[in-house]
């Protein structure tokens, strides 16, 4: 379980680049337990003290495998969890508190929420289903028909949909149902947008075209969303913040290509993206010129803002696309590089994966498809510094 | 998954006690909850109480009178012979053309679909009857035509051999229904990889078809054993005859005298009640077992029709011989018996007698169409109110996280366990004594049938409750619907075409209901199975027939309907 510790290099350097708008959502220190199930004798813990905050009008994404904790953070803030302790806010509304004994339920937050599965009542047409968020507001604040029919149908040109308005609801394509759950979303212009996994249950190609379209919504009408997803492609897309979860803790937050470049642990290196791992100690040097690393198949450098004494055992992260490969020995300008022997290559159409064998060790290193070096061929890899990310061996 | 401290918890308190107590929400799943509980608790109670105490105390006495005149040992015998007798035919019947359907390239399948509806359109009383007018040694019709080829009637009806075969042939439609539904389910590739790894069709079906079908099968054995236990029509009509006593039948006679035996019929109740519960127990664990390692698939897809060849022709012969003796024959002795002025086997000079008097006498005498109209009303009556309970009952369980209410959900089942005969025990125990005076008329009708009937409305409501995501209703949350908002507008239309369903099937057995009604009903406020009865009791087989199929007309009309929504609903369900 993850204990304690000193804050590392990279959310040092995201609390540094924090944005200055104002929070508009704050959670703090929150826990959620379930009961045990058969197997187990103690309350299981799927969301285990987490904080964080969400500048207003910013994509925030809670990422992570399954299991993680990250859809139930977001069904707590959406009220259809109730967790243990800790505190939900809203624009200085108070959604959660186990300190105030404060907790509205869900049809109280006034939250917009768009489902893994859309959520489509099926009973109900177009116009229906993006009305009744509209319609079941208590009857001193509900507005009259007309007003509601012009609100649909401005949500509805949005997403566009208004020439669907009258199509029953389960007559549309996937794309169409994931617009339409956004419509009814948007409608009561929530001050918060909650998407659980929206583009899950989308093929691959209209994935890629409403991970756009959602991102274009959210910046034109200046939404703030929390965004959940296990893809880490669409993670690092779409957000203007990542945080990375793990059984139930924020392992790192960070702008997308902090996340990617610098990761915090081993964890979000493998989780983000494939990466090299490399076992290592300090040999010297600090943060200033950064350090000499050495390892079993030979040295690197690395940089990092913390300062590490020598001996410290440390971990290199280098993602595949940042090592350097060709056929041969070592030219002379290469600072660290290594020899070893292709033992496989894939070719993927946008690149070629080669696994090279360095004594005993084994190096990815994803190429341009114009290189393509067939196995049992002696390489050369290098790992240029700016690639080598350092990780704290612990975590 | 990391493991949270103690502290962490919300205090019971917390999560037991709303913030708002008296929100409409907590108010309206009080009120289901306690009306579950009561219809599933009180009569027990109060039965346990009259069995086991008298003036004097705690006593034992009622079993001692009760199995001093009929002995366990004899009581026990005759209903397991009969039970596991009736289960067995039922299931070979069932199981042979729930395969033949499934599987195969049988032709006349719309004929095995048919003959399956017969337990809902022919109460078992009419069943029974028409069987007693084809094989009775004094008038059975059959017996008639075969004595010249045997020494006296070919066959006794009033007998235990014959109390199996009616009671046997009238189920088999219930087991053809659950076999037909585990055979449909279950992936033919797990068929069709044994043929490619070179078994012989005969060998498919003993080692992979036959042993994967045995959670239903077993399923199968246990429903079926325990509604033969508690069978009235046949255990009273041809069993009482015989004087092959059952405990249904000891029941029924030890309150049919002056005065009523209350103790003795609460004693062989409660040994028959333990047989049944077990039986019901047993059933509920192996089905959850069975969930456990399902290897069948409910793929929504059909399996390719297994080519009979030569054997094409031998088992449409048996379809056809099913659909004879199980649906043709009953059917046409009781039409030509309701023309009949007085009973009389078939030749010209009967023919001639032909009349519809009888007809005319069920519609124009205020008796029968005061049944009649007691027989809807209560069967909308107990159907309407029961989906609307069960619906919420069924959220309670299967979408609150609420501590007890799997305590809900088998209050609500717990019915099941219970023969309608010793329901109707309990209830006369219970307003015999209870003040509120509803003995004597509708109302404990109407009682009687809403717990009879609560299991059916559960099953109903919960299976499509457990079809509609979560997110559905979850989603009107978030869009700030209150609790009864979401109910009303999201809940409930996405619920009403299973809601529906229930309905017509609670309404199609409340109409036929005989075993219950049978000690409950008070003169004036007598159902159409009642009135039947009476009939039977007189001995006036024209005018019972006559009744009779104006039942029948009545629930095939209710049939059509269910089927025509059913049809209608499913093409919007997509």
């Amino acid at each position: 379980m993850q204990t304690e510790r000193e804050p590392n290099v990279a959310e040092l350097r995201v609390e540094e680049a924090e944005d200055d708008a104002p929070a508009m959502l704050r959670v703090d220190d929150l826990v959620k337990t379930f009961p045990p199930s058969r197997s187990e004798t103690e309350r299981v813990a799927a969301v285990n003290g987490v904080s964080f905050e969400v500048p207003a009008g910013q994509m925030y994404t809670l990422l992570g495998p399954s299991g993680c904790g990250k859809t139930t953070t977001l069904r707590c803030i959406a009220g259809l969890e109730r967790p243990d302790r800790g505190e939900i806010v809203v624009s200085d509304r108070v959604l959660f508190s186990s300190g105030k004994r404060v907790n509205l339920r869900a049809n109280e937050r006034g939250l917009g929420m768009v489902f893994q599965s859309y959520a489509i009542w099926p009973h109900m047409n177009v116009f229906r289903n993006v009305a009744f968020p509209l319609q079941v507001l208590p009857q001193r604040e509900r507005p009259d028909k007309r007003e509601i029919a012009d609100r649909v149908g401005e949500v509805l040109r949005v997403v566009r949909l208004d020439h669907l308005a009258d199509r029953e609801a389960t007559d549309l394509s996937g794309g169409q149902q994931q617009r339409l759950a956004l419509a009814r979303a948007l409608v009561m212009r929530p001050p918060l947008l909650l998407l659980d996994e929206p583009l899950s249950n989308l093929d691959a190609k209209l994935r890629e075209e409403m991970r756009f379209e959602l991102k274009r919504l959210q910046r034109t009408l200046d939404i703030t969303a929390v965004y959940v997803t296990h893809d880490q492609v669409e993670a690092l897309a779409m957000s203007n913040r990542i945080a990375v979860m793990r059984d139930g803790t924020v392992e790192q937050i960070g702008k997308p290509r902090d996340v990617y470049e610098r990761p915090a642990s081993r964890f979000v290196a493998d989780f983000i993206g494939s990466s090299n791992f490399i076992d290592g100690t300090i040999a010297d040097g600090g943060p200033a010129d950064g350090y000499r690393i050495t390892t079993a198949h030979g040295g690197l450098r690395a940089h990092s803002e913390a300062s590490l004494p020598k001996g410290t055992t440390v971990v290199l992260s280098i993602r595949p696309e940042h090592v350097g490969l060709h056929e041969g020995g070592p030219r002379s300008d290469e600072a660290h590089a290594w020899s070893g022997t292709v033992q496989a290559r894939a070719f993927l159409g946008e690149s070629v994966d080669h696994v090279v064998d360095v004594g005993g060790f084994e190096v990815r290193a994803r190429c341009n498809p114009s290189l393509s070096i067939p196995p049992g061929t002696p390489v050369t890899v290098s790992f240029a510094e700016s690639a080598c990310s350092l990780i704290p061996a612990d975590a | 998954m990391a493991t949270a401290t103690a502290e962490g918890r919300p205090s019971i308190f917390a999560r037991l006690v709303p913030r708002r107590l008296f929100r409409a929400q907590t108010l309206i799943i009080l009120v289901v909850v306690v009306a579950i509980a009561y219809l599933a608790i009180v009569p027990l109670g109060y039965l346990l109480w009259g069995t086991f105490f008298d003036e004097q105390g705690f006593t034992l006495k009622f079993f001692g009178q009760a199995y001093a005149q009929f002995p366990l040992t004899e009581l026990m015998s005759n209903s397991f012979t009969f039970a596991i007798g009736s289960t067995t035919i039922s299931l070979v019947i069932g199981t042979t053309l729930a395969y033949l359907h499934a599987r195969t390239d049988v032709p006349f399948k719309r004929l095995i679909f048919a003959a399956s509806l017969v337990p809902l359109i022919i109460p078992g009383i009419l069943h029974t009857v028409a069987w007693i007018l084809l094989f009775s040694p004094e008038i059975g019709l059959l017996n008639a035509w075969l004595s010249p080829f045997f020494r006296g009637p070919a066959f006794n009806i009033y007998s235990l051999p014959g109390m199996i075969w009616v009671e046997g042939l009238h189920l088999s439609p219930i087991v053809f229904l659950l076999m037909f539904a585990a055979f449909r389910s279950m992936d033919p590739s797990l068929e069709e990889s044994a043929l490619m790894s070179g078994a012989r069709m005969r060998t498919v079906v003993r080692r992979i078809t036959l042993p994967l079908v045995v959670p239903a099968l077993s399923a199968a054995v246990l429903v079926m054993m325990v509604r033969v236990l508690e069978a009235f029509e046949v255990a009273q009509i041809l069993g009482s005859q015989a004087r092959r006593w059952v405990f249904v039948s000891r029941i029924y006679e030890s309150l049919d005298t002056f005065p009523p035996k209350y103790g003795e019929a609460g004693a062989y109740a409660m040994t028959l009640l333990l047989l049944t519960s077990i039986g019901v127990f047993v059933q509920s664990r192996l089905s959850r077992r069975g969930k456990a390692f399902q290897t069948v698939t409910g793929k929504g897809f059909r399996p390719r029709p297994l080519p009979l060849g030569r054997w094409r022709w031998p088992a449409s012969g048996l379809v056809l011989v099913y659909f004879l003796v199980a649906v043709v024959m009953p059917v046409l002795i009781l039409i030509y018996s309701s023309l009949l002025p007085f009973y009389s086997g078939p030749s010209a000079e009967q023919f001639s007698r032909f009349t519809l008097d009888n007809y005319v006498a069920t519609f124009t005498r205020p008796h029968s169409m005061n049944a009649l109209k007691n027989s809807l009303v209560l069967g909308i009556g107990t159907a309407t109110a029961l989906m609307f309970f069960m619906a919420i009952a069924s959220w309670l369980v299967v979408r609150t996280k609420l501590p007890g209410r799997w305590l809900v959900d088998n209050l609500a089942f717990s019915p099941l366990a219970i023969p309608g005969l010793i329901l109707g025990v309990a209830l006369l125990f219970v307003y015999l004594r209870f003040p509120l005076p509803i003995y004597g008329s509708l109302w404990i009708l109407f009682i009687a049938y809403c717990t009879r009937y609560m299991p059916y409305g559960m099953r109903y409501s919960s299976s499509s409750m457990y079809q509609i995501s979560g997110e559905l209703e979850e989603s009107a949350q978030t869009s700030g619907a209150s609790w009864w908002q979401t109910f009303r507008r999201v809940n409930l239309p996405l619920l009403m075409p299973g809601l529906i369903a229930g309905w017509i099937y609670i309404v199609l057995v409340s109409f036929r209901e005989l075993s219950s009604s049978i000690l409950l009903y008070s003169p004036g406020n007598e159902v159409l199975s009642i009135l039947i009865w009476e009939r039977w009791e007189n001995g006036q087989f024209t005018q019972l027939a006559a009744l009779g199929m104006v039942m029948v007309a009545c629930l095939v009309i209710l049939v059509v309907i269910a089927s025509r929504l059913g049809a209608r609903i499913g093409v919007k369900e997509h």
